[in-house]
């Protein structure tokens, strides 16, 4: 059954119950109007709705006094009229209540992540110190060339953090490949890779006299060239902090 | 134009339709109440809307009581024809005053999932900073 077929029925019996008493002023009690004020003096207490939709329950209360008003005038019509707006105007004000709270949750969840990011970020610097080796793995790179990806610059700002707040700092950047490929080649391509890193880091204002750049080619692996995982972790270009 | 929302703009109007109607007795062709036009435009908006601008059961409901409200106006019954078109109008508003509390939710569970996300993956990469795994002091 709908809304609207039961606003009918009710105004049907409104309507009986008024013939029947004719020449009565105010009709009597409507149970769907008590509920309704019953309804709002919940809500009026609810801090929640207090704060976050005070235009509308101000509303909802000036349209429930309409619906009174209509009652002891006996206009049934009105009364019935008033106290569905009332009711749908607290529905309105709990909406826009429960909205303006998840709005506020996303905007302390946005600071959250801002400070996640802070304190990881701070975290990553304050474990750089002298000795320390940063590898940047193959993925950083693009397949066979000495571009740097994307991806490469979170792995190298919190080097950035720590030599610009360390200046007495300076860094050996050496490349690494695996055995694929000549060895001519290898120690090209090692050097390019090499270089890319230090052009970065001189991109993001370090000064090109404390970094050290050079091609290791396929000499030094970490890993077995027998196997392709073994390769790939061959394939890296290694930052060591260095003291003054 | 009266204002829609707030009640004493509705007792404006519905006085002055009474006085209209009473004044006029039998008048044939009184123009519709402006409220049931003003709910007729926003019906029709919102059921042009993209799908989630505004909740179903409510804007159904608005439906409904636009009807009623077409049918009190062609009856010439005006007053009744502007209660539903108030009532249809506070249910477009309630559409889609709900529509927004879903998607503003919805937002909130999501970012309440990445956040969650963000810090167990920071953690895990600052983890793998400890010597031996990537860097080595």
């Amino acid at each position: 059954m709908t809304a609207l077929q039961l606003t009918r029925i009710r105004r049907v019996a409104i309507v009986a119950c008024a013939l029947g008493l004719t020449g009565c002023a105010g009709a009597g009690p409507y149970e769907p109007l008590q509920a309704t004020s019953t309804r709002f003096e919940t809500a009026r207490a609810d801090p929640v709705l207090q704060e976050h939709a005070p235009v509308t329950l101000r509303e909802a209360e000036q349209t429930l006094q309409a619906a009174e008003k209509a009652r002891a005038d006996g206009e049934l019509e009105q009364m019935e009229h008033y106290t569905y707006m009332a009711d749908q105007r607290l529905d309105l004000a709990q909406a826009q209540a429960e909205r303006r709270q998840a709005e506020q949750q996303v905007a302390a969840f946005g600071d959250e992540r801002k400070d996640v990011l802070l304190e990881a970020r701070t975290r990553e610097v304050e474990a750089i110190r002298e000795g320390t080796v940063l590898t940047l793995g193959d993925v950083l790179f693009e397949t066979g060339q000495a571009t740097l990806l994307p991806g490469a610059a979170s792995q190298l700002d919190p080097l950035v953090e720590y030599m610009s707040t360390h200046p007495d700092s300076s860094v050996l950047i050496e490349g690494h490949t695996d055995s694929v490929g000549s060895g001519s080649y290898n120690q090209q391509l090692s050097q390019a890779r090499a270089d890319a890193v230090r052009s970065y880091l001189a991109s993001r204002g370090i000064a090109m006299s404390r970094m050290l750049a050079r091609g290791m080619g396929e000499s030094i692996p970490v890993a077995t060239n027998a196997d392709s995982g073994g390769r790939q972790q061959n394939r890296r270009v290694e930052v060591t902090v260095q003291g003054a | 134009m009266e204002p829609i929302n707030p009640p004493g703009g509705v007792t404006a109007s519905l006085v002055a339709v009474a006085l209209f109607t009473g004044l006029l007795p039998g008048c044939a062709s009184e123009p519709p109440p402006p409220s049931l036009v003003q709910a007729r435009t926003a019906v029709e908006q919102a059921q042009q809307a993209p799908a989630g601008e505004y909740a179903e059961l409510e804007l159904r409901q608005a439906q409904e009581k636009l009807s009623e409200a077409d049918e009190a106006a062609e009856d010439e019954e005006n007053e009744r024809a502007e209660r539903f078109a108030q009532e249809a109008l506070i249910n477009v508003q309630l559409a889609e005053a709900k529509a927004e509390m879903e998607r503003a939710r919805q937002a909130a569970d999501e970012m309440a999932q990445s956040t969650q996300t963000l810090r167990q993956e920071t953690e895990r990469t600052t983890d793998a900073i400890a010597p031996g795994a990537g860097v080595s002091q």
